[in-house]
């Protein structure tokens, strides 16, 4: 089985496919879509700034002038309340049990610019703090929260003084306990670690299950229409028909890179030019993780701790993912001799890569995902492995001698369906008529 | 340089396409292919040309087993193909260089090409805005830009206007004369009768006749006599113990044994007065020969199945 002449068809698919009107029209479109959509990200909360400006300032006298508060702790009084509250601008009229709860309710209701925090004690579920709202919304539901949160961490305080904590020892009473996990001899994992561990790893294998999806039904049209148009007679007397497949399945994976390549590169200038306005959502969640700092620290820490081989093994496994769906994808072109049958042909192709990129995801969720059979499968399943392989890598839970295997295997399975492909093309290309069902192709190997 | 095929075989499952067709071209010159729709002409042309695997057999070029993707080889299919959405230069370019032709050759078979066929208006059009006799030409082309040795042409007028017909016969024959080997699969007989001095018949796969067509000719004789008069000849053609095969505005056809049948009828008109307008003693046409093959091999199938 010669490929002897496949250059000369990748250069003419990729030059051809590039010309066409369908992957212009569709390369400005995504790019204006995704130019748009990271600008937004950084632009549009910024310019909703005056109703989020309230959440960020906190309670302020103009809007919630006055607090009505009953205290049925049994352990605090509202007397204790007053002149937290007062500190902060507010009006105080408080009470003691829940005789005025129902009067307090009603008022702050139909009132404006007030708000009535109940403290109640039950026996089987504990403290609770309501803070209730007028109806009118000059309170917002940000502000009332608030305002229940300067009752709550006051509440912390005094029940310790009156179960007679001693005041010096009140903030290291209240201080909060975090928990920390990690593997023995191993730094704890920042926010930002965490955040670009776990997203990461799903944006590569978004990336290739979105271009598998998208590429695959290319290469299925592409196949087909040569097919259709007969236009393979002619390219038989001078190459061979795993020297066409070939070409083309590097072509349009090319191509794809390419195309992918341009939308990344477009959404990063247009987040990167629109960032210094700080006005959105990322200057927002950035500053609640102390600042870029964290983050472009925590992108340098996971790059540095990748070798290039590492690196490398991602990139090869991304192609190796790419052309074994792309051959599948070759080879259901062919079992086709009408152009208008590929979007049906494509539905098990479909069904197909998206059990494999399921059987990447699905143990993440279960609560032992980790180290479950399923998980295991999916790294050496050469359908599942593309998915589970980088994610893997990139979040260390696989060495490298293990990620070897996966990716021989993967390549063995490549190098063993791009000759059952050929095999099967070679048969099936001059084939005119019915589809060929799936039950039909390895007889057409067996010839 | 010759072209021998030796006992080429194939099966799709229980169906024979091809059962042991043999034959040679030793010198230049049109070798027909003919048959009726399914015979196994088009799997013949592909096992020649390497795009299909044979069951037995062997296909020689110059004494040695044909490599197509090596040789100079040009192809017209019979079913036309060309990517609708491309342009011609493009495609003409990328078939050229899937021949291992160089740019610079490219331009120079292209720019000939595209001025003997008139196609200059259209090479920056894309293939779905062109005339069908237009792409047929684009085709035409493509399988001639590398200046083949071997050319198989597949049907290579169906569907042309009869100038376009003329221009593809007059290229045909400019093959012809430069020594090219040319193997013709075509429905149209008197085509055939003007280019080939060989041929196969296939039927069902099989080969039914085969030799030079002169010979052949020869070999039946002269039995074919249509006479046109003025008056009605069909009583003295009876009293002559002649059956009229056809009667058209144009003349009767009959059938006859020996020249003498023709001569005696000939001789009857003259004496009865009527002036004969046509009187055409021939050989069978390569249409009665196909025809007449084709029922026979038809015929002895029932017998057997009987």
């Amino acid at each position: 089985m010669s490929i002897f002449g496949w250059q000369k068809i990748f250069k003419f698919t990729l030059v051809q496919q590039v010309k066409t009107k369908s992957f212009i029209i569709s390369s400005i479109l995504i790019s204006v879509l995704v130019l748009t959509m990271t600008v937004l990200i950084n632009v549009l909360p910024g310019l909703l700034a005056p109703a989020a400006g309230a959440v960020e300032n906190g309670p302020q006298a103009g809007q919630t002038s006055t607090v009505y508060f009953t205290d049925a702790s049994g352990i605090t009084a509202s007397s204790d309340y007053q002149k937290i509250f007062e500190d902060a601008g507010m009006t105080f009229i408080g009470s003691d049990g829940a005789d005025k709860a129902e009067e307090y309710t009603s008022t702050v209701r139909n009132g404006s610019g007030c708000v009535f925090v109940l403290l109640t004690y039950n026996a089987d579920t504990g403290y609770s703090i309501k803070a209730m709202r007028p109806l009118d919304g000059s309170v917002s539901p940000d502000d009332s929260n608030a305002i229940a949160g300067i009752a709550s961490s006051a509440f912390e305080e005094l029940r310790l003084e009156k179960l007679g904590l001693a005041q010096d020892k009140i903030p290291s009473a209240i201080a909060p306990v975090s928990i920390v996990n990690t593997v023995a001899g191993e730094e704890e994992q920042t926010f930002a670690q965490q955040m670009i561990n776990s997203i990461l790893p799903m944006i590569t294998s978004l990336i290739l299950f979105i271009m598998i999806v998208a590429y695959g039904q290319l290469i299925a049209q592409s196949v087909a229409m040569e097919k259709t148009s007969k236009v393979i007679d002619l390219l038989l007397i001078s190459t061979k028909p795993l020297a066409v497949i070939v070409g083309k399945v590097l072509a349009i994976g090319a191509l794809s890179l390419m195309q992918f390549i341009g939308f990344i590169v477009v959404g990063v200038i247009g987040f990167a030019a629109t960032l210094p306005l700080g006005m959105g959502l990322t200057s927002q969640a950035l500053a609640g993780v102390d600042g870029v700092g964290e983050f472009t620290d925590a992108f340098g820490k996971l790059f540095s701790e990748f070798s290039p081989l590492t690196i490398i093994m991602i990139l090869v496994i991304f192609i190796l993912g790419f052309l074994f769906y792309a051959l599948i994808a070759g080879l259901i072109g062919a079992t086709v001799s009408r152009s208008e049958d590929v979007n049906s042909a494509m539905q098990p192709f479909a069904i197909f890569s998206v059990v494999g990129f399921y059987l990447a995801y699905f143990p993440d969720m279960m609560a032992d995902g980790s180290q479950s059979f399923l998980k295991q499968l999916a790294y050496y399943l050469p359908f599942s492995s593309p998915f589970s392989l980088p994610s893997a890598m990139l979040t260390k839970q696989i060495d490298m001698l293990q990620t070897v295997i996966c990716v021989l295997i993967l390549a063995v399975f490549n190098v063993v369906i791009a000759l059952f492909v050929a095999r099967v093309y070679e048969q099936l290309i001059l084939h005119t008529g019915n589809r060929i069902k799936l039950s039909e192709l390895v007889g057409f190997v067996k010839k | 340089m010759a072209l021998t095929v030796k006992n080429i075989s194939k099966k799709y499952g229980e169906v024979t396409a091809l059962s042991d067709l043999s034959f040679e071209m030793s010198k230049p010159g049109v070798y027909a292919l003919l048959g009726t729709n399914g015979a196994g002409k088009s799997t013949a042309i592909r096992i020649i040309l390497g795009m299909l695997s044979k069951d037995r057999g062997e296909v020689l070029w110059n004494g040695g087993p044909i490599q197509p993707i090596k040789e100079k080889i040009g192809y017209l299919a019979e079913e036309r193909g060309l990517y609708p959405k491309y342009r011609v230069i493009d495609q003409l370019t990328y078939f050229g260089e899937l021949r291992g032709m160089k740019k610079a050759e490219i331009t120079t078979a292209l720019n000939y090409w595209f001025d003997r066929m008139g196609l200059n208006a259209y090479r920056d059009k894309r293939a779905d805005q062109l005339s069908k006799g237009n792409q047929q030409k684009v085709q035409l082309a493509a399988a001639l830009i590398s200046d083949p040795q071997l050319l198989v042409l597949d049907e290579p007028l169906s569907g042309l206007d009869p100038v376009n017909a003329d221009l593809f016969k007059s290229i045909i024959y400019e093959q012809t004369a430069k020594n090219k080997y040319i193997i013709m699969s075509c429905h149209q007989m008197p085509v055939i009768e003007e280019f080939c001095s060989d041929l196969t018949i296939l039927h069902h796969g099989k080969t039914v006749l085969q030799g030079d067509l002169n010979e052949i000719k020869k070999g039946y004789g002269r039995v074919n006599l249509e006479v046109k008069c003025d008056g009605d000849i069909l009583p003295l053609a009876a009293e002559c113990g002649l059956v009229p095969q056809e009667v058209t505005p144009d003349g009767v056809h009959f059938k006859i044994k020996d020249e003498q049948q023709a001569a005696a009828l000939l001789k009857k008109a003259v004496d009865a007065g009527l002036t004969v307008v046509r009187y055409d003693l021939r050989e069978p046409s390569l249409h009665e020969i196909f025809v007449e093959h084709i029922t026979r091999a038809d015929n002895a199938a029932k017998e057997g199945l009987a």
